[in-house]
């Protein structure tokens, strides 16, 4: 017996980047949304240019600075805010949360306690926290869910078709959460692996740098099949590392979002991967960026990760080598092939 | 802070009429009757149509007759068989039927409740005041006259009670926040358990706490076959089958725990379902009954009624009675054909003579700790039964029910609650168990040999002729003396108890303690100081039964 949900109270968005802009879109096509900026300057052009990031806003969407309001006017509240900053958002809002909230994130990446930015050291799964386990661990709320798939911002922008996972270990998450996303032209389906999709949304990230890689030197299809299939089987074995099931990686948020990014120019970690090739320093993609590649300190983290637990990476090795040590794709592609292949589907 | 009991406290409610369980007691028909509704209630929402309650119905009666005739017990009423016979006969009829009436529904649901009636009455607890006052008074008494030989004067012990008594019967936690707690909500005991000892053990730290007396589950077998059934019987424990597993036995059963705790009975559950088998703390818990506790917070914040506390408590023994037909079972079901078992102890009501015997006459003692009361989600909560969030601010639970203000009933989400609620338990028993000399010294002796035979499995160290089993006297101090830095470190930082022996004395009279308290029980020495003053064993199995309590706490590495 399905429970309906009679949602009264807006709905709020912690988080401003173009996901964060399409997803208030998506939602105030029926309920009133609320979401905060830090800067007036955001809120006045959400609030009275009615554009955003060169998207149009709804009308039914408001901004504000103060972050209490979210808390208190909204018990939905969609936290999609780059990993790096999700912690401190999180624990902005932590004083002001409670009991009655449900909190739904939309945030592709990882969030690591230890210092792993400037040197190599080992990382254990205990060490890798998904923005689930932040929220949980952060703030008094239980219910907790996550949206990942692929939803390249640009497109649902254009109001083209679309489907997501709506991840939780709660079905009274997924059915309200989907009451509020769902429309004729966004889909929303259920997983209660949660933990599994979101490693799925994360993984996903640094397979798309190499693909853009792939890209940059002319090579075709071919080589993007191998990356992203040799990739779903990378993913799994890391996952299962982390103590996932591999069936989440085999849906819409793992081989699907796998397909979108690695073929699509408008994904950040695809750019990442392509610029890298055409000769940019890594530092002068970040900083002409404005909005974060999730995947450039997800690589770091995974190989340390399947260094530390003994896992055979390769792709990730090999990304790691473009990205930090000045390999060419070239090169990496030549290592993967003299690599003993072994058994093709090897993670059941 | 833990406090250390030194007399026992007065009775929170000293009307003994007024506890939960007496006026359970009183109200038994109008109790039963009100647990047969909702069950009732509930297989209209489980088997919403008449033919799947049909299948149900038959289901069970297929299972109980078979019960009946291979598996029968002293316990079982004698009309067992002619009862379910009768059900035969009432449900064949809807054998064929291929389509189903209003009437029919009504029919199967009488069928139903017959079937559930007769289950609840067999299940009710009693409690009679009178003899839980008399066996409150006397059989601890008569036991510490019977067994200590130190008292050679019955006039001696009257006078000179309880300061002797709690030396040895060792009870920590913070008494006044959990008898506060009592008066302000309802009260769910979630003890660790290893030993069938742990009942009574249990039963007196609660009453000597001036908790009112809890109701709790305990096989039918039991508290039809021992000598003392007639007593148990009438303590408040409810009968449980565990021969019957068909859904609407266990759906009473989950009922019959909600309810009780609704009407403010405190109760109490094994959290781990059976004795720990390894010897280990509990790390994964039966969710069944601890359910019902959120359940019926459920209810109690539907119909404003009081708030759940949810105690955890941790017994630690030096020696265990059971043991080496607990690790029998367990090493039997870990290895399957790599193991050969051994001949199996049983446990007797003379054994438990003995238990209590030596832990009055020896150097040991037993250590109860009450963990920090949890509400029902597993938030910890403040002298006013308020929850604390992580970060230490008051907050309602009530809202984790709620959608938009509003309680939203949700059982799939309340499962979810309970494994955060286990989760949190089982972190409590880690944090509150304490350290004490015997599972200390059997989880030196059992590392050392595991480093000393490296390239062995478990099952071929249990197999080790004894010169390959010993350890040297000096390496194990050695050994102890690390453990014990870490093990000072952890008991600093709250996250672990250590006995006055292990947390005062040198790492000589650990071992000395540890030695002569293990091996009280068994009739091997399971660790020994042999003629060359080397440790050895003569059942390895049993070290490792009691060097499991010590895992998980990463004390291998000091090693």
């Amino acid at each position: 017996m399905k429970q309906k949900y009679n949602i009264k109270k807006p709905i709020g968005i912690l988080g401003i980047g173009s996901f964060g802009t399409v997803l208030a879109n998506i939602i105030a096509e029926k309920y009133p949304v609320i979401m905060y900026a830090r800067k007036q300057t955001t809120v006045d052009n959400i609030n009275i240019q009615k554009s955003h990031r060169g998207i149009v806003i709804h009308d039914n969407i408001s901004a504000t600075t103060d972050i209490q309001v979210i808390a208190n006017q909204c018990d939905i509240i969609f936290p999609v805010v780059p990993s790096y900053a999700f912690r401190s958002v999180i624990r902005e809002i932590t004083p002001y949360l409670t009991s009655n909230h449900i909190l739904i994130h939309g945030t592709k990446g990882f969030d690591v306690k230890l210092d792993y930015t400037s040197q190599s050291i080992p990382i254990y799964p205990k060490d890798i926290y998904t923005m689930s386990e932040v929220i949980v661990e952060e703030t008094p709320v239980y219910r907790v869910g996550c949206i990942s798939g692929p939803n390249l911002a640009k497109e649902i922008a254009q109001k083209q078709p679309a489907g997501t996972v709506l991840a939780s270990k709660f079905h009274e998450v997924i059915s309200i959460g989907t009451e509020v996303l769902e429309n004729e032209r966004f889909q929303v389906y259920g997983s209660t692996d949660i933990k599994g999709i979101e490693l799925a949304g994360v993984f996903k990230n640094y397979i798309a740098i190499a693909a853009g890689a792939s890209a940059a030197l002319g090579y075709g299809e071919n080589v993007k099949a191998l990356l992203i299939t040799k990739g779903i089987s990378e993913m799994i074995s890391i996952g299962k590392s982390l103590g996932v099931d591999p069936k989440s990686f085999l849906g819409l948020a793992g081989i699907g979002d796998l397909v979108a990014t690695c073929s699509s120019p408008l994904s950040r970690n695809y750019s990442v991967g392509y610029r890298l090739t055409k000769g940019e320093s890594l530092l002068d993609i970040v900083n002409s960026m404005t909005e974060a590649a999730e995947g450039i300190n997800t690589v770091k983290v995974i190989k340390y990760l399947s260094e530390t637990m003994h896992i055979q990476a390769p792709l990730v090795n090999i990304i790691y080598k473009i990205m930090y040590e000045n390999y060419s794709l070239e090169k990496g592609i030549k290592l993967l092939m003299r690599l003993n292949a072994g058994q093709d589907v090897n993670f059941y | 802070m833990q406090e250390k009991l030194i007399t026992p406290y007065d009775y929170v409610q000293s009307d003994i009429n007024q506890w939960g369980i007496s006026r359970l007691d009183r109200e038994k028909e109008q109790f039963i009757d009100e647990i047969v509704v909702r069950v009732i209630d509930k297989s209209r929402i489980d088997y919403p149509s008449t033919k799947l309650l049909f299948e149900e119905l038959a289901s069970t009666l297929y299972q109980e007759r078979i019960r009946v005739t291979t598996s029968r017990w002293k316990s079982d009423a004698d009309d067992e068989k002619d009862f379910w016979n009768n059900i035969k006969g009432q449900i064949i009829k809807f054998q064929k039927a291929q389509s189903w009436e209003d009437t029919d529904r009504k029919t199967l649901e009488t069928i139903l409740k017959k079937i559930l009636y007769r289950y609840s009455y067999e299940m009710v607890a009693n409690f009679n005041p009178r003899i839980f006052q008399l066996a409150q008074k006397f059989l601890p008494r008569i036991l510490f006259l019977f067994l200590n030989s130190k008292f050679t004067s019955p006039f001696k012990f009257f006078y000179n009670n309880f300061s002797q008594f709690y030396k040895k019967f060792i009870i920590t936690g913070e008494f006044d926040l959990i008898r506060n707690l009592s008066q302000k909500g309802t009260l769910v005991i979630v003890p660790t358990h290893f030993s069938n000892t742990d009942s009574p053990v249990v039963g007196w730290a609660l009453n000597s706490l001036g908790l009112e007396a809890v109701t709790y589950g305990a096989g039918i077998n039991l508290v039809g076959t021992q000598p003392l059934s007639f007593m148990l019987n009438n303590l408040g424990a409810y009968k449980l089958d565990r021969r019957r597993k068909n859904n609407f036995y266990l759906e009473l059963l989950k009922t019959y725990s909600q309810m009780a705790i609704e009407k403010d009975t405190p109760s109490l559950f094994f959290p781990g379902g059976t004795r720990s088998r390894s010897g280990a703390l509990e790390h994964k818990l039966k969710l069944g009954l601890l359910s019902t506790a959120i359940e019926a917070q459920q209810e109690n914040f539907i119909h404003n009624r009081k708030k759940i506390f949810v105690v955890p408590l941790v017994i630690n023994y030096q020696y265990n009675v059971e043991s080496s037909s607990l690790v029998n079972q367990h090493l039997k079901e870990l290895g399957k054909e790599k193991y050969v078992a051994d001949n199996f102890e049983y446990s007797t009501t003379y054994k438990i003579i003995r238990f209590f015997k030596h832990l009055f006459n020896a150097n040991t003692e037993i250590v109860i700790s009450f963990g920090k009361p949890l509400d029902v989600v597993g938030n910890i909560v403040n002298e006013n039964g308020e929850s604390l969030t992580p970060q230490g601010n008051t907050f309602d639970i009530k809202g984790y029910f709620e959608f938009e203000n509003k309680i939203v009933r949700d059982e799939q989400r309340n499962f979810e609650y309970t494994k955060i609620l286990g989760d949190k338990i089982v972190k409590s028993y880690f944090r509150y168990n304490t350290v004490m000399s015997a599972p200390l010294v059997a989880f030196v002796y059992f590392q050392l040999l595991q480093k000393r035979h490296k390239h062995l499995s478990l099952f071929e160290i249990m197999l080790l002729p004894r010169e390959d089993r010993i350890i040297g006297k000096e390496k194990a101090i050695l050994a102890i003396n690390n453990v014990k830095e870490e093990l000072l470190r952890l008991y600093n930082e709250n996250q672990i108890l250590l006995s006055d022996v292990v947390k005062n004395e040198s790492s000589e009279s650990i071992l000395k303690n540890g030695i002569e308290c293990i091996s009280l029980f068994n009739s091997k020495n399971v660790v020994y100081l042999d003629s060359d003053k080397n440790l050895n064993s003569q059942d390895v199995r049993l070290a490792y039964f009691y060097h499991n309590r010590l895992k998980g706490y990463q004390l291998e590495a000091k090693i």
